[in-house]
């Protein structure tokens, strides 16, 4: 039925320009609509997971897939942000009716739900052939939709950036699978364990380790990230960062269900300090970054960081049979990729609609949006209050568990060491958050516009905000209930990976998600309860309209503003050894009288290993090119002379027993 | 229950104390224990001044700031007495809930459009995020020691131990103090007192607020003080004997709290700006210090 779906979605080459998108919503929407059924279905299956015998076709050389527990978490987000998404894309994508032609809107089209598809079938296969398949559909597509303003270089460069690094990847995870197969015809995720079983596993867990985390954005494989999400449009990147992300987490929390406990304890901490690492660094590069986009694609590593972080010491809990660990560090992560999966698409699809209307992303080009853009704001307001894990929104809850596993483990006196990385990283990460989101929503929609074109923006369409109703409910339901998706996460958890439904010592968990509902209708009650009361005081008192104190300046200017890039100097002074500045102005030099006629400084924080990964390999494959190329001489006879050449020597080495 | 009003008449005591504290170093007579509250009364009773530039969310921040503090309080309890709202991890949610007054007041600050504001917000935001590993790491440094993650069940559990364990209390206590000095913008980090808005961190940001909406911020930073300054107190009230801690000694630490941030702020200079920095990263890595002493002590190695 999916299938016929997903080929379905490749006729909208066919359909009358009028009706592609329409077309294309209904496709998803029946996807979504099917899959979600079936993960229901599969959730509330007594053996924990469902085998569908109407998958089996040729097409996937007879692999049937399987949908647990694991997959049906992934899946119902799928669904519930490729819907949102789609949804969005009418008022987005009518804005390029003009400039695209129709056969570049249905590729587009055709990409988008290939894309959806692609990311259930990648969460149901679990043969070899089958989910390499679904994955490449995967890179493809969404490369494609990345692609879609291709007439922009930086855009083109970005694409191309991302589909080789993919396939660098893709690389590993073939590998990872053949070795895995131990030699047999039947590569695949089930293949796995019998390897494991038999093979020291930290080799292969790696080689996956490297395929998925290419694709989750982690530290350091992550210098595609900051790059594609931007040049995408808005429902792309939040389809990307918000779920095909995921798809990488998902993997790596599918091999690890392979490997048995006792020997997962190298690997929990290698995945747990590669969590660390890429969480900080994402968070202090989001913290430098100027463009609303590229922010927020940082932002989503750090994320990725904090799931990996909490997957790892899970991982390490499992190993040494600390199972409150386990359970809660492996079920806040879960619980964080779904808050994160909500809450990211939110933010991108706002950013999206702000790009739309102002036609920049540059935050010090933005400012004043809250008035005219007020739905928009207060959509994107929702949405960084969950980032930054403030109650009583979803972000908290899912930051919540992975704490009470960390602080759990400490007082139980286990893994103290490690609980101690864990809350270092949580707590100084939980800090920078509130900086670099309350500089994305302080400086790009509170204050005065900024520029001429925020000052014109006007609200987004009733559609791309109509759109983030689905994700807006898992946010509110998320941190308003969290026993409710909580409870059920961590069942996935302790049935996929085997461990006590409640091991003890965790007891308390549902009070203390009760308590947390508690906490937020005391929390929201309040402060409504205080505002109503601070209106009613001020009834029938001088309410007074006064400009902003500018100590004593009386021609305060939106240009005085304080600026992106210097709401966030402290952070970059501290954090000046991992950062490098890119060419640019630097700053007013002494001897310039007046500081206006100097432009603003335009420079770019560069990650240092982005240039170490990609500037450097670069600039050697170019030399080499270059020799090479004085092989290349166009005539004929030299030609001929290194075919003779390569015959000669491949004579000579079967000579010699070497070839 | 008791442990919430305790809080609050401790929000209502705390910065009278401080006053006064000053004051007498300072050889003057000083104002009235309770000025401070008529102030509030008087500003209470204004209308409101706002600046054009701000929007719907610039009048709802106090009331969010207010609430978020009281939700913190409600956590908090007096010694052994439990609180209001207890569970296991709530002192993580009581971290949270600080760290969203906070950021709404930065966003407040921000939606005036305001270069003086936008500074005071990018510096605590800044200091919020380097104070926050030392903030968990206490927590978790309480909760090697007692094997609770909630307030109340660790201040029950909280006990006179052996000396060592009382020197890490007393450190405890001492970091949880330069948690209040930090968090609630006291010198030498920030100078409720100053009157340049270049130099300032938190005063600065409630500049553009007035009469009820002032009011109501001030009173949250008072509950806000006072939630911490209890938690100090009660850590440092455990070296008393577990069932010594009575109300009266937990009473008599909040004042010395008080009295301690009265007597710094008498005779010390405020930090550098670039300092500051430096220094509350200092009173982290000094938390965790506190934390890894906990564990080596509690690995009871022998050391010869």
């Amino acid at each position: 039925m999916l299938i016929v779906l997903a080929v379905l979605s490749l006729a909208v080459f066919a359909v009358p320009p009028r009706y592609k998108y329409w077309f294309t919503l209904l496709v998803v929407a029946a996807g979504a609509a099917v899959s979600t059924a079936l993960a229901l279905s599969a959730w509330g299956a007594s053996a924990g997971e469902i085998v569908f015998e109407s998958g089996y076709s040729p097409l996937f050389l007879f692999d049937r897939p399987v949908m647990d527990g694991l997959s049906a978490v992934f899946v119902i987000v799928a669904s519930v942000v490729a819907v949102s998404v789609t949804v969005y894309a009418k008022d987005y994508l009518a804005a390029y009716r003009e400039s695209k032609s129709p056969a570049q809107m249905s590729l587009h089209y055709a990409a988008l739900s290939l894309l959806y598809f692609s990311m259930v079938f990648v969460l149901t296969y679990r043969g070899g052939f089958a989910f390499l398949f679904s994955w490449e559909l995967m890179t493809l597509s969404s490369f494609l939709l990345v692609l879609f303003e291709g007439e922009k270089r930086e855009v083109r460069r970005a694409a191309i950036n991302y589909l080789v690094l993919m396939h660098v990847g893709f690389v590993f995870l073939l590998t990872g699978f053949v070795l895995g197969s131990g030699g047999g015809d039947a590569a695949g995720f089930d293949a796995l364990r019998n390897y494991f079983a038999t093979h020291d596993p930290v080799p292969l867990f790696l080689l996956f380790f490297a395929g998925f985390g290419m694709k989750a954005g982690l530290f350091p494989l992550h210098v595609w990230l900051p790059e594609a999400h931007p040049a995408a449009p808005a429902h792309v990147s939040a389809l990307m960062s918000g779920v095909m992300l995921k798809m990488g987490v998902y993997g790596v929390m599918r091999v690890l269900t392979y490997v048995e406990a006792g020997e997962l304890y190298t690997i929990g901490l290698i995945v747990l300090f590669a969590g660390v690492v890429t969480a900080l660094w994402g968070i202090v590069f989001a913290a430098l970054q100027n463009d609303l986009k590229r922010l927020l694609a940082c932002s989503s590593m750090e994320n990725v960081g904090l799931i990996f972080t909490g997957l790892g010491a899970g991982m390490v809990g499992r190993a040494t049979g600390n199972d409150v660990l386990a359970l809660l560090g492996t079920g806040g992560a879960l619980l964080h990729a779904v808050n994160h999966a909500f809450f990211k698409s939110v933010l991108f699809l706002n950013a999206g609609s702000v790009y739309l209307k102002t036609h920049t992303r540059n935050l010090d080009e933005l400012g004043g949006l809250s008035k005219r853009m007020p739905v928009t704001s207060l959509l994107f307001l929702v949405g960084t209050l969950a980032i930054c894990a403030l109650p009583p929104f979803n972000g908290f809850v899912s930051e919540f568990l992975i704490y009470a596993g960390f602080f759990r483990s400490v007082a139980a006196g286990t893994d103290v060491l490690l609980a101690a990385v864990g809350i270092a990283t949580l707590s100084l990460v939980g800090g920078l958050v509130v900086l670099v989101f309350t500089k994305a929503y302080g400086i790009g929609f509170l204050g005065m516009p900024r520029s001429r074109r925020a000052a014109e923006a006007k609200e987004a369409g009733n559609w791309m905000i109509g759109a983030q109703v689905l994700p807006l409910a898992g946010i509110l339901l998320i941190g308003l209930v969290p026993a409710f998706v909580s409870s059920r996460l961590t069942g996935v958890v302790s049935s996929v990976y085997s461990l006590p439904e409640m091991p003890a010592g965790t007891d308390g968990l549902a009070h203390s998600l009760a308590m947390i509902s508690v906490l937020a209708a005391v929390l929201i009650g309040m402060a409504g309860g205080i505002y109503v009361w601070k209106r009613r005081l001020l009834r029938g008192r001088t309410v007074a309209e006064f400009p902003t104190w500018g100590c004593g300046f009386t021609a305060p200017d939106a240009r005085m503003q304080y600026t992106a890039e210097s709401y966030a100097e402290g952070l970059q002074r501290l954090s000046s050894p991992l950062t490098g500045r890119s060419a640019g102005e630097t700053g007013v030099s002494k001897d310039e009288p007046f500081a206006g006629t100097v432009p603003n400084s335009t420079g770019r924080w560069r990650d240092r290993v982005d240039s170490l990964v990609s500037g450097r390999w670069v600039f050697l494959v170019r030399k080499l090119n270059a020799r090479l190329g004085r092989f290349q001489t166009g005539r004929v006879n030299h030609y001929v002379l290194h075919a003779v050449v390569f015959l000669a020597a491949v004579f000579l080495l079967t000579l010699l027993g070497i070839l | 229950m008791i442990s919430f009003l305790f809080v609050l008449t401790a929000a209502v005591f705390l910065t009278g104390i401080i006053n006064r504290t000053r004051a007498l170093l300072s050889g003057r007579k000083g104002v009235r224990l309770f000025q401070h509250l008529y102030n509030v009364r008087l500003l209470l009773s204004k209308g409101a001044v706002y600046s054009p530039v701000t929007g719907a969310l610039f009048r709802a921040v106090p009331a969010v700031c207010l609430a978020a503090s009281v939700t913190a309080a409600l956590l908090v309890p007096m010694g052994p007495y439990p609180a209001l709202l207890h569970f296991e991890g709530d002192m993580v949610a009581f971290a949270y809930l600080l760290a969203l007054s906070r950021a709404a007041l930065i966003l407040g600050a921000l939606d005036t459009g305001s270069s003086f504001e936008g500074m005071g917000a990018s510096r605590e935001a800044l200091y919020g995020a380097l104070i926050e590993p030392g903030l968990f790491f206490f927590f978790g440094t309480l909760a090697l020691m007692t094997g609770h993650t909630s307030f109340t069940s660790v201040f029950g559990a909280l006990g006179a131990g052996t000396p060592e364990m009382v020197v890490v209390t007393v450190l405890l206590a001492y970091i949880l103090v330069k948690v209040v000095l930090v968090e609630g913008g006291r010198i030498p980090v920030d100078d409720p007192r100053t009157h340049l808005e270049l130099t300032m961190v938190h005063e600065v940001m409630e500049l553009d607020y007035g009469g009820v909406d002032l009011g109501l911020l001030t009173v949250g930073s008072w509950i806000k003080t006072a939630s911490l300054a209890t938690v100090a107190a009660g850590t440092i009230a455990s070296v008393f004997g577990q069932g010594g801690a009575s109300a009266l000694t937990v009473c008599a630490l909040v004042a010395a709290v008080g009295v301690i941030v009265g007597t710094v702020e008498s005779f010390r200079a405020r930090n550098r700006l670039n300092r500051n920095a430096t220094y509350i990263v200092t009173v982290s890595a000094l938390a965790l210090f506190a934390f890894l002493l906990v564990y080596v002590l509690s690995l009871n190695l022998n050391i010869e």
